[in-house]
């Protein structure tokens, strides 16, 4: 193939538009319920009646190439107003009425709330944000939708591939930097990093009790796996046929990674206060399903099936 | 029909184009700020300017660095004082792991957390702010005092039987202070 053809269908090969539907209606429902977690706080976080008036604002927040619908609507009612309209674009995005409106509406005003105010802005926001970009700018996100179904479609459509190279780039940078942060420090190196994630009463939600304690003896090697296995999304740039060739049956290695990454950030959920980011990273693997994850998903759940009723076939019958 | 197949191309260009800036401009502006190696320094002032304008606008500028380099290893209460008159001070609040509802408890210690670092006049507005929360009078006086203790970072925090017996060495300090005025 010249290379010309092998670049236009690096970048627009034809996938499923699956993962990015499901991963539209996952963003949108997080992204909702964020900011409906901020309800009795809206005003004093985003108003000129809060803490950070628009006067004050620009000694905290960067005044270049600054942009926030926020900046000239600070009354306290229209900023209700704004984020009431947030939460239902919001909504509108999750269940695909109007589909790219809603998630251009709530994207331009999620922006709008975390410029203003940049001290809430964390790992969580700033994945939602990416999210959210990406799917406004990816075409065929209305997998799952009432628009699709409105219009007599089938529920799911096909889309080009740059969105999700866009993010899976993102995916490894995430990663990669973090690794990079992390590995300028003492303790990630010592292993006692996760003791002190652990120990800290506003993130590990055990603090001080005997299981958390308990995990100090096993905090360097979790150190160090989630090294490991962050820094193992790079190898994701090698072209998979060369993985193949090594390893021929089971999960390919981005398989691998997702699932360590599903147990990891769904582990964080449960053990520690991170805002928003470990769903928010769990809402962004949709994205990251192609073909051939959906194929092989079938094909573990046909498997677990089969072996279920096989097993029960097999046992003895007491009756 | 050959010139809308040629078009078609050219737009399929541009959105290549599109897409690699993007991949670049969040790759040089995630570098950490606290790199210091001569190739991030070339980065960050060479290439980092050119893509700052698309990253602020669209608001995708990221840096990567929860729980990093190092986590946090000091823990800290931000309580609130208030004093009516020549009464003594008096708790009002506390941004602490115990008092804040749960959905409400990552946000409020973030803030809480960055207002150390801010100029005195937010933090005091940041103050400020309370008295309208908790409609408290007129000249009602408002401090802030910070209780916090450090986790150890030795080696030796690798044993469970450590922390089993460990206890936090509490410090308070005073920081600062306003005046209810409306």
């Amino acid at each position: 193939m010249p290379l010309r053809k092998k670049v236009l269908s690096f970048f627009f090969a034809s996938v499923s538009g699956c993962g990015f539907g499901l991963m539209r209606i996952s963003w949108a429902s997080i992204t909702f319920l964020s900011f409906l977690f901020q309800g009795k706080d809206v005003i004093r976080y985003y108003s000129d009646n809060g803490f950070l008036p628009t006067s004050l604002a620009p000694l905290v927040t960067r005044s270049a190439y600054h942009f926030s619908v926020l900046t000239w609507m600070t009354s306290p009612w229209l900023v209700y107003g704004l984020w009431a309209l947030l939460l239902v674009s919001l909504l509108a995005a999750a269940v695909g009425w109007r589909t790219r409106w809603a998630v251009g509406i709530s994207f331009l005003l999620m922006l709008s709330f975390y410029e203003r105010n940049n001290f809430l802005v964390t790992g969580g926001e700033l994945v939602l944000r990416q999210l959210g970009f990406i799917l406004l700018i990816a075409p065929g996100i209305n997998s799952f939708s009432f628009d699709r179904r409105r219009h007599g479609e089938p529920q799911i459509s096909r889309m080009p591939m740059w969105p999700y190279r866009m993010l899976l780039w993102q995916t490894i940078v995430m990663y990669g930097m973090s690794v990079w942060y992390q590995k300028l420090g003492v303790t990630w190196w010592q292993g006692t990093a996760m003791i002190l994630v652990f120990q800290h009463p506003f993130v590990g939600l055990w603090a001080g009790t005997r299981f958390f304690n308990s995990l100090a003896a096993v905090s360097q090697p979790i150190g160090y796996g989630l090294w490991l296995w962050k820094l193992g999304w790079i190898l994701l740039l090698v072209p998979a046929s060369w993985f193949q060739k090594i390893v021929r049956r089971g999960p390919t290695l981005k398989q691998w990674l997702l699932i360590v990454g599903i147990l990891f950030h769904g582990s964080s959920l449960v053990l520690l206060d991170l805002g928003s980011f470990s769903a928010a990273i769990l809402s962004g693997y949709w994205g990251l399903l192609t073909d051939e994850d959906f194929a092989a998903i079938n094909s573990w759940v046909r498997a677990a099936t089969n072996w279920k009723q096989a097993a029960r076939s097999d046992s003895p019958d007491i009756s | 029909m050959n010139a809308m197949r040629e078009l078609n191309q050219w737009g399929h260009y541009l959105i290549i184009i599109f897409v690699l800036w993007h991949m670049v401009a969040i790759t040089v502006f995630a570098i950490p700020s606290m790199a210091i190696d001569p190739w991030s320094r070339w980065l960050r002032s060479h290439i980092q300017p050119y893509v700052e304008p698309y990253l602020f606008l669209t608001s995708q500028w990221q840096q990567w660095n929860p729980a990093a380099p190092d986590p946090g290893s000091r823990v800290t209460f931000f309580v609130i004082e208030q004093q009516r008159g020549n009464e003594p001070w008096q708790k009002l609040t506390a941004v602490s792991p115990t008092t804040i509802a749960w959905h409400r408890r990552f946000p409020e210690y973030r803030i809480a957390s960055a207002l150390q670092n801010s100029p005195l006049i937010i933090r005091q507005q940041y103050l400020n702010n309370y008295c309208q929360l908790y409609h408290l009078p007129v000249h009602t006086h408002l401090r802030m005092v910070y209780q916090w203790y450090d986790l150890p970072t030795s080696l030796a925090v690798r044993s469970p039987q450590l922390w089993n017996t460990w206890l936090p060495q509490w410090h308070s300090q005073p920081q600062f202070q306003t005046v209810c005025d409306h």
